[in-house]
């Protein structure tokens, strides 16, 4: 891992297209400005495990018989 | 003449599919779906078709990969579930008519089924070019219940 100290205000660059700026620190907490192109996704760590994670369940669902998840569905609406 | 050739030609063009998870299909290129980054944490799912479910009206549908064949997902229309949903979506880059999906997770014991509304598929109807987005900063959950109401959780 490279280490950085940076003061408020300025800029560490990553590659040619991408800054993340401090803007303000308050206890513990940091603000960080990112400019990167359009195509960079830029996620919060746990934002992106927590969707990374669904996806994977999902992708191991029993989907295989494409009957069965409409079956369950209307079971669902019905109880309502 | 030979315009109408390469017509034909592009309308016939398909993909065979063969999947052992989900049997062999033939997909016409039309009908392909790319989402040049893949889906998060599965960057190596490009194309996709949607598959629709045997056995009559459903409000289910598959997301099939091309690329990962034994890949699927089940998925749904949020905008239909939860009417407000549509509100909170990002506007459409190109500005033209964009279908959402939301993937479904089937869960057993018990069997539930959960929408992943934090992070839609937003489909662009014209170009057929997708992508995930996640909806940071909303309240939506990745782990929905379908038969629930969809809004901020009673406690913060």
């Amino acid at each position: 891992m490279l280490i950085l100290t940076r003061k408020l205000g300025e800029v560490i660059r990553v590659g040619d297209t991408v800054t993340v700026r401090v803007l303000e620190v308050k206890g513990n907490q940091v603000r960080l400005g990112i400019e990167a192109p359009a195509d960079v996704r830029i996620y919060r760590e746990e934002v992106y495990r927590a969707i990374r994670r669904e996806n994977e369940e999902a992708a191991l669902g029993q989907i295989d018989t494409l009957a069965p998840p409409a079956t369950t569905w209307r079971k669902q609406l019905d109880r309502n | 003449m030979a315009e109408a050739a390469r017509q034909e030609l592009t309308t016939t063009a398909t993909v065979t599919v063969a999947s052992a998870r989900f049997g062999t299909h033939t997909v016409p290129e039309e009908c392909i779906l790319t989402f040049a980054e893949g889906l998060v944490g599965i960057p190596q799912a490009i194309r996709f078709w949607l598959a629709e479910p045997a056995g009559g009206p459903s409000p289910f549908r598959y997301l099939l990969s091309i690329d990962l064949p034994d890949l699927g997902f089940l998925v749904c229309d949020p905008c239909q579930l939860w009417p407000a949903y549509a509100a909170e979506l990002p506007p459409a880059e190109g500005g033209g008519d964009v279908q959402v999906l939301t993937i479904v997770t089937v869960r057993d014991e018990p069997r539930t089924l959960t929408a992943n509304l934090l992070a839609p598929l937003l489909i662009d109807c014209e170009t057929r070019r997708g992508r995930q987005v996640v909806l940071d900063g909303s309240h939506y959950s990745t782990r929905q219940p379908l038969t629930q109401p969809a809004g901020p959780p009673v406690t913060r």
